[in-house]
């Protein structure tokens, strides 16, 4: 009787605790820490929402999927939109109050002066509009600047996870080539783009001044430089885009091969147990594909995170810079009106760039995430 | 209505003036133009109380200032060169305006240097 009771507890904690979940559950944790996915808490931005429960769910068999995220980038949409309007109201009021001013300024011109002293006149008003411009401006390249050192800290963290993640997967080619695009991109990123094309935005915007002042005389050198960012801007990031599609997936092609000879090799040449090696090889590939995607679907998210509030406050005031400029129009305020619509376009050049750099890196974790390797 | 019954009646005068006494006439339209100079500030101060009062609200006083100072600068000259001109005096006439001029630009230098500082400071934080 004490040797059925016995095998039948046996056979009881064994459905327990060999069941397929509780399997499940065990190999993502163990893939979790040999991933060393526990890094992630370090390099994840601090103020990401629900980063603990993200964290969480990460080491969980069913992974991340995109309602985990879509609601709070829907609420940070809107709570950057509300913060770039009202944040900015009073500096476009005052711009606005300028603008008013300075027609009345035009109109007693027009009225009383002669066109040596209305010059005059007229400089110390595009001056005034000018600086106050320029303090709308100088705030948007510093915010721009600190999201793009925030999004290029945040992805120098995640190279060493998603060259773990992919190496596991046994896709060994395919992390040597994707580290090195992404550094080629990061490094693009580091040395192009802060050190050189945020300070040619700003001198940019310094000769649409100066194009202002001088009565549209150094506008066309203004133009020349933005013409100039938008070929640099393009060329890089299409150059940078076409290399990481290309190569990842050429190289996820080749690793996949390899496994699958390898799996073949096992299941038919290795005697008893060689099946089961292969078997138990395809639960690890899909266990790893699972945490691949959500370590993806993470990176995007956090890449959204970063940049989403830098590129709603920046397509408001170009949307208000060209509101000005029309308002100006209106008052036939043309010099004004000029050098707003101009200040417009800088902003807009700028929005490109962090949404280049937005939908690259999205692109590259999108790869990541997607690239089939050993199924 | 009332100042333009006064310029018409100044211009009769003037005219009445220039027939007799030639030297008073100059007298006259210069007393004449003051005039209606402080006339047509003083019909002006509502519009500017209310353009003092938006640019107190939106924070820019200073510059404010700044443009009420020019405008009142441009005006000056402005009559100064016109008046010289009447006179028949064009060289001096010119020498009012680039006065004027130079004292505008000397007030806009302040702001200037703000705005160079400014470019200066965001191209360095880059």
């Amino acid at each position: 009787m004490k040797q059925y009771v016995c095998v039948l507890l046996l056979v009881f904690f064994f459905f327990v605790f060999c069941s397929p979940s509780v399997f499940a559950e065990s190999l993502m944790e163990d893939l979790f820490s040999a991933s060393s996915l526990e890094g992630m808490e370090d390099v994840l931005p601090s103020d990401l929402p629900l980063r603990t429960q993200l964290l969480e769910k990460l080491k969980s068999e069913e992974g991340l999927s995109s309602t985990d995220f879509f609601s709070q980038l829907i609420s940070a949409f809107f709570a950057s939109l509300a913060t770039a309007l009202f944040g900015d109201a009073s500096l476009f009021a005052a711009m606005l109050a300028l603008l008013l001013i300075s027609s009345f300024f035009s109109a007693m011109r027009q009225a009383y002066f002669r066109d040596s002293v209305g010059d005059a006149v007229d400089f110390l008003s595009v001056l005034a509009l000018s600086a106050t411009a320029f303090s709308a401006m100088y705030q948007v390249f510093l915010t721009v600047r600190e999201a793009l050192y925030l999004v290029s800290a945040f992805l120098w963290g995640m190279l060493p996870i998603t060259g773990a993640v992919y190496t596991l997967s046994g896709g060994v080619v395919t992390a040597g080539v994707q580290s090195s695009v992404m550094l080629t991109a990061l490094s693009v990123l580091d040395a192009v783009c802060l050190s050189y094309l945020l300070p040619l935005f700003c001198a940019s915007f310094a000769l649409s001044a100066a194009g202002a002042l001088s009565g549209g005389r150094v506008l066309p050198l203004a133009k020349f430089f933005r013409r100039t960012l938008v070929l640099c801007i393009g060329g890089t990031f299409t150059v940078l885009l076409g290399i990481l599609s290309i190569q990842t997936l050429l190289s996820a092609s080749a690793d996949s091969m390899s496994l699958r000879t390898a799996r073949f090799a096992a299941a038919n040449f290795v005697p008893v147990v060689g099946g089961m090696f292969s078997e138990s090889a395809k639960t690890v590939f899909s266990a790893l594909s699972v945490l691949r995607s959500s370590v993806g679907a993470l990176g995007i998210f956090s890449v959204l995170w970063l940049l989403l509030v830098p590129l709603v406050g920046l397509l408001v005031r170009k949307m208000l810079f060209s509101f000005l400029s029309a308002v100006a129009s209106c008052f036939s305020l043309e010099k004004e009106s000029v050098f707003l619509s101009e200040c417009g376009e800088t902003l807009g050049l700028l929005s490109s760039l962090v949404l280049l750099v937005g939908i690259f890196f999205i692109l590259g974790f999108g790869v990541f995430a997607g690239v089939k390797i050993g199924g | 209505m009332q100042t333009f019954g006064v310029l018409l009646l100044s211009v009769v005068l003037l005219l009445i003036l220039k027939e007799f006494k030639v030297r008073h006439s100059v007298l006259f339209s210069a007393a004449a133009v003051l005039f209606f100079l402080f006339l047509s500030l003083s019909e002006m101060r509502e519009v500017l109380s209310f353009l003092r009062e938006i640019s107190e609200e939106s924070g820019f006083s200073s510059y404010f200032g700044l443009l009420l100072r020019a405008l009142g600068i441009a005006l000056c000259t402005g009559f100064l060169a016109e008046f010289c001109r009447d006179l028949g005096e064009g060289t001096l006439s010119r020498a009012a305006e680039l006065c004027g001029k130079g004292a505008i630009l000397s007030l806009t230098f302040p702001l200037l240097k703000d705005f160079l500082e400014l470019i200066r400071a965001c191209l360095q934080a880059m």
